[in-house]
């Protein structure tokens, strides 16, 4: 019942913005800040750019919510134009700048090795490392394996969710996933290949 | 098992594997290396997921507000409707007495009204030759031309 009535209040929120009000446009930015600044973290990973982004993100939904139809969620809709958002500032930062490998630090690179030919529970140390190198690897990956990445292994999102956000098939969205983990995973063994790091 | 079916297996699963791709496991080195390093990397992105990001400080949405405002000034149906109908009279207005002064100031004759007495041409009489060539040495030239018009000679070769 709560939730049901949440939703009207959002949909006349909605409706208002659609028609200019801008002080419903706030409320709605109040209901949805969390969501969308933890997406905006989880995609970019840079917590002194994610206000200004979450900021023009909420500028460009403004802009456009005449256009919101009402077929998928508001919290969808949004979070498509926030995927989109980060997707552009991404390609423009990974165009600019080039990460390396080698400044992964010396104790992540140890936990790597020692995590080589381990199977089983991972000490402190080695969730640290793991957490640095899959980081690393999130930040030199091509923008759009990047988004797909995040979007499932980070924010925990189903394919259909996925799907619906970057209004893709579910297939499609499957074949994106395993390209980007085999990218990825290739990306590593580069990395171990160059370090001189031996399985 | 294929090892590309082996993978996505790999990929799509949690950590218990189904038996046959614990076999393949067995036997296959390099999906067996290939799932060490999905593990590891799995394992990171969850601890990348538990990390904490910015939370949004007070006042976020007034300042979206306020940059909105910035970028977009609210729109005055009224006088936005008013400014643009006005706007359009004067341009209007200002086009009309344009083309009026334009006409007053415009002589009755010139370039752009009327034709120019010397202008008009008219048809010029030619001078052919009735006879054909060669002429007659005896024949002074010019004794055997006529000055006749373009339609007698029309006439005549009919």
């Amino acid at each position: 019942m709560a939730s049901s009535g949440q939703e009207g209040q959002e949909v006349e929120w909605i409706k208002s913005a659609q028609g200019g009000d801008r002080e419903s446009f706030g409320l709605l930015v109040q209901q949805h800040q969390r969501r969308v600044f933890s997406l905006v973290f989880n995609l970019v990973r840079r917590p002194t750019d994610v206000e200004d982004l979450v900021q023009e993100i909420f500028i460009k939904a403004y802009r456009a919510i005449r256009s919101y139809n009402f077929k998928a969620s508001f919290a969808a809709w949004i979070s498509r134009i926030a995927v989109n958002h980060c997707y552009d500032y991404l390609r423009r930062e990974r165009s600019s700048k080039v990460s390396y490998y080698w400044q992964i630090s010396e104790d992540a690179q140890r936990a790597i090795e020692a995590n080589a030919g381990v199977k089983g529970q991972e000490s402190l140390e080695e969730q640290t490392a793991a957490r640095e190198l899959a980081g690393r690897l999130l930040e030199r990956a091509p923008a759009k394996d990047r988004v797909v990445l995040t979007l499932r292994e980070i924010e925990g999102r189903s394919i259909e969710e996925i799907a619906g956000i970057l209004k893709l098939n579910p297939s499609t969205v499957k074949v994106r996933l395993h390209r980007a983990r085999k990218r990825m995973l290739e990306d590593l063994q580069r990395w171990r290949k160059r370090s001189g790091h031996a399985m | 098992m294929r090892c590309d079916q082996v993978r996505q297996n790999l990929e799509d699963g949690g950590e218990a594997y189904p038996v046959l791709v614990l076999d393949h496991l067995r036997q296959c080195p390099p999906c067996a290396s290939y799932e060490r390093d999905w593990r590891w990397v799995r394992s990171g992105m969850v601890a990348l997921a538990q990390e904490a990001g910015p939370e949004p400080s007070w006042g976020f949405a007034s300042r979206v507000l306020r940059r909105l405002d910035e970028v977009l000034p609210p729109l005055r149906l009224m006088d936005d409707f008013f400014e643009t109908a006005g706007r359009r009279v004067v341009y209007f207005t200002f086009l009309l007495a344009m083309l009026l002064l334009l006409a007053i100031a415009l002589p009755s004759t010139g370039p752009l009204r009327g034709h120019r007495g010397r202008d008009v041409s008219w048809p010029r009489p030619e001078i052919v030759a009735t006879r054909d060539y060669p002429i007659p040495p005896g024949e002074l030239p010019g004794v055997g031309l006529s000055l006749i018009s373009d339609s007698e000679v029309s006439g005549g070769q009919k």
